[in-house]
């Protein structure tokens, strides 16, 4: 409920705001105060304590010293030297009977010299003094005892004497005996033992042995004022314990390991501890008995404090403070409620004006004040804005009227630019899908007219060879025709000797013949002759089988030169044939030499021409490829052209709707 | 029976083993042996005067079928004859004439025109056989018979005859060998 009469009313956010914002400062700056105060104030208590400390501890050493100043004049006094004298006569008197006179003028003198002792002990605080002669360690004179009778010692006390009594004789200078309960209330006793120097002489008369009663150092302590009662002093020996001088209080929950510490280097340590279930600031010093006097003991005085009563009077401060401030956040909220009174009101008039102007009434009418401050010139601001907006929103609504006019022709210019823009990448991805294809081609082209170009000059060595075989080819070719006419010739002189040959058979075949017949007549002639013809008919059947094998061998003759004339017909057909053979291959190996030359003459320059066309597609395929480069970019081009085209005419389209919007908007001003 | 018919073997052994050359030489006579329209024939030696050769016989007007016509013989002018048609064998002669046989018998020359002359053979005239109808129909009187190796051996005498009775009155039939 609270949170929510925060959140509507200003009246009430500035009230608690100042309340909150007082006790925030107040708390901040108190609690800083508290911390530093505390902090100082516990340093103050420390240095009070240390001062206390300092104090007591420089009262006991300065204590000490007087006492033991006083003893030692006292063991230099007439007085011991007469209780001496006085306790060696009487030992005498034990040994030897006699001399009854200065026996009394001995006892008078230790009388008085007792007399004397027992009424400075008071001011010197002495429990008892005993003197000790230095041939015998147990005392001569007791002054507890007095002069009348011989001083007793229980055991105990009469071992440490005995042990004193040694040590002054051996050391030569005043020792100290360790505390010891003497007396009663169990307050201890100090024995300090002096040495008695002879009259004459280095040695030594005896010793002094004066036991102090505590109950000084119980005052000197024990006397305060500083801090009132909450500080506590205190004695404690070397282990921590109560030493039974001062409060015992203050030896409580002390740390024997704090104590060995102090003893260790001497100096003063300051702590802020629980002892007793309350927090109090302790501080712990030594005495420095051992360094100062030569004690077989040491003593650590403690001062402490209750930090409650030291923090009493900053707390009492603080619950002031507090008082007060709560009373100073009660005014800041009042003062908030009056102050936020005086903004509410006219915050009140205007936030309805503003209402009003924000759902689109302009025609309110807020009355100008004479305010002078910042209230007055904002309700003074107000009505110029108010007035300024009514002008600027006439403005505004004529504006975005002929806007959106003007938006709807952009719009349609943008469609029809980007419908454009496409159409126009279109044609260029073709273009460009073109160009890659006539590339391509190119480099193919480009690929073929190298290829053709080594065709080309390899055709032009080759259609050399051709030409040169050609050559050859009629060079031989007319070789071969003379051969052949020699041949045609030498087979036509064969022809015609084998007709000679022909001619000569006839004739032997005649012949014969002829021979045939004589030899049939010679038969007949033989026969004709009876037995007288034999023998010739012996020579004519002779003649007649040579005529028949004449004939034969014409007839084979005949043969052969028919065949040969066969054969030499033939080889003469076949010569004509191979002239004319020869003659046509001629005219056609001057034909074919005649074109290879053509043939050549073309190859070379079909080879150069193929050279040509390979420079010239090369260089057309870097055209072409420049070409398909510089496409390529205009496809680009034209691609981001596209898509700008696009987002101009989304744009111009949000635009227009944005037109609309603030056109829908504007019609809610009434004006 | 066995032995006759071995005796007879031995016999024929004994005849082929002897040659016809010996029987030749031994038996017969001495004919020349010529050729004329396909046919053998052989007249004896002793009948041929010589062989000439002649172009063509002059033919002369007037003389009989069989004879081709005259020829002159180192001056001596003889008819020749046509064998064929003297024979009376069927079958035209030869187209020329080769050979002429001048046949002398007695005083008589007679050419006898011929395709040609084969030589001298002897050959055994008193065995002759009958010649084969090939030669016509009825054997002319002039051939004899038909010797061995299918000759026709002619009669001088007969082949004269022949002349004289188809030219009559030409010549008178000499005397028989």
């Amino acid at each position: 409920m609270i949170l929510g009469r925060l959140q509507k009313s200003l009246t009430w956010r500035m009230a608690v705001s100042f309340g909150v914002l007082v006790t925030a400062a107040l708390v901040l700056s108190g609690a800083v105060n508290w911390i530093y105060a505390e902090r100082d104030v516990r340093e103050e208590a420390f240095r009070t304590l240390s001062v206390v400390s300092d104090f007591h501890r420089d009262r006991l050493e300065s204590y000490f010293a007087e006492r033991l100043r006083a003893f030692r004049m006292l063991a230099e006094s007439r007085d011991v030297h007469d209780i001496l004298g006085w306790a060696a006569r009487r030992a005498a008197l034990e040994n030897v009977e006699g001399e009854e006179a200065n026996w009394n003028s001995y006892v008078l003198l230790a009388t008085k010299a007792h007399e004397r002792f027992v009424s400075k002990a008071s001011n010197l605080d002495l429990a008892d003094l005993l003197i000790l002669a230095p041939d015998h360690p147990s005392p001569v004179y007791s002054m507890r005892s007095g002069v009348k009778s011989v001083p007793e010692l229980n055991e105990g006390t009469s071992k440490s004497v005995e042990s004193l009594w040694a040590e002054v004789l051996r050391e030569r200078r005043a020792v100290w005996g360790r505390p010891a309960p003497h007396g009663s209330g169990g307050r201890p006793s100090l024995i300090v033992a002096i040495p008695i120097k002879a009259v004459k002489g280095e040695g030594l008369a005896g010793v002094l042995l004066a036991v102090l009663n505590t109950g000084a150092l119980d005052d000197i302590i024990s006397r305060d004022g500083y801090l009132g009662e909450t500080v506590d002093a205190g004695l404690v020996d070397e282990k921590g314990r109560f030493s039974g001088i001062g409060d015992e209080e203050a030896s409580r929950a002390l740390d024997p390991k704090l104590v060995a510490e102090v003893l260790g280097d001497g100096k003063q340590v300051r702590e802020l501890t629980e002892a007793g279930g309350r927090p109090v600031l302790r501080m712990v010093a030594p005495l420095g008995l051992a360094k100062t006097f030569g004690a077989p003991f040491d003593w650590v005085l403690v001062v402490q404090t209750d930090e409650a009563a030291a923090m009493a009077r900053i707390r009492a401060l603080g619950i002031r403070f507090a008082g007060l401030g709560i009373l100073m956040a009660m005014g800041a909220c009042v003062l908030g409620v009056f102050l936020s009174r005086s903004l509410v009101g006219p915050l009140r008039s205007l936030e309805a004006a503003v209402r009003e102007v924000g759902r689109g009434n302009l025609n309110i009418s807020i009355e100008a004040t004479d305010r002078q401050d910042e209230v007055g010139g904002l309700i003074n601001s107000f009505h110029l804005m108010v007035q300024s907006l009514r002008d600027q929103t006439h403005e505004i609504l004529e504006g975005v009227n002929t806007l959106a006019a003007s938006m709807s022709e952009i719009s349609a210019t943008a469609a029809q630019l980007a419908a454009s823009s496409t159409e126009t990448a279109t044609a260029v991805s073709q273009i460009s899908t073109t160009a890659e294809e006539v590339r391509q081609t190119a480099q193919l082209a480009q690929q073929r007219a190298d290829d053709v170009s080594k065709d080309a000059s390899r055709m032009t060595q080759t259609s050399e060879e051709g030409r040169y075989v050609t050559r050859e080819a009629i060079q031989g070719l007319q070789r071969i025709r003379k051969e052949m006419d020699f041949v045609a010739e030498n087979v036509m002189r064969l022809s015609e000797q084998s007709q000679n040959i022909g001619d000569i058979i006839e004739t032997v075949r005649d012949l014969a013949d002829q021979i045939n017949l004589l030899s049939v007549n010679a038969a007949i002639e033989a026969a004709k002759a009876g037995e007288q013809g034999k023998g010739f008919a012996v020579v004519a059947h002779e003649m007649r089988s040579l005529a028949d094998q004449s004939k034969e061998a014409t007839e084979q003759i005949k043969q052969i030169l028919t065949e040969v004339q066969k054969v030499t017909g033939g080889a003469v057909m076949a010569m004509e044939r191979g002239a004319k053979a020869v003659t046509a291959g001629l005219e056609l190996g001057e034909k074919a030499g005649g074109a290879m030359e053509r043939l050549a003459a073309t190859v070379e320059a079909s080879a150069d021409s193929a050279l040509q066309i390979a420079a010239s597609s090369h260089e057309q395929l870097v055209g072409v490829e420049q070409l398909v480069q510089a496409i390529q970019n205009i496809h680009e081009a034209t691609g981001q052209n596209t898509e700008g085209a696009r987002q101009l005419e989304m744009s111009v389209r949000d635009l227009e709707r944005l037109s609309q919007s603030l056109k829908n908007a504007a019609a809610r001003f009434r004006v | 029976m066995e032995n006759a018919k071995l005796a007879v073997l031995k016999e024929r052994a004994k005849a082929l083993a002897k040659g016809g050359n010996k029987v030749r030489d031994e038996e017969g006579e001495e004919f020349l042996v010529f050729s004329a329209g396909g046919e053998r024939f052989g007249v004896k030696a002793g009948f041929v005067r010589e062989v000439v050769r002649v172009e063509e016989p002059t033919p002369l007007p007037g003389i009989p079928p069989h004879v081709l016509g005259i020829l002159n013989v180192r001056g001596e002018i003889v008819p020749v004859a046509d064998l064929h048609r003297l024979l009376g064998i069927e079958g035209g002669r030869s187209e020329s004439v080769d050979r002429v046989l001048i046949l002398e018998i007695g005083n008589v020359v007679l050419g006898l025109a011929v395709d040609g002359v084969d030589g001298m053979r002897r050959l055994d005239a008193q065995h002759l056989q009958p010649a084969p109808s090939s030669v016509a129909a009825s054997t002319p009187a002039a051939v004899l018979g038909l010797a061995a190796n299918r000759v026709l051996i002619l009669g001088g005498r007969e082949l004269l005859n022949g002349l004289s009775s188809a030219d009559s009155g030409s010549m008178q039939a000499g005397r028989n060998s």
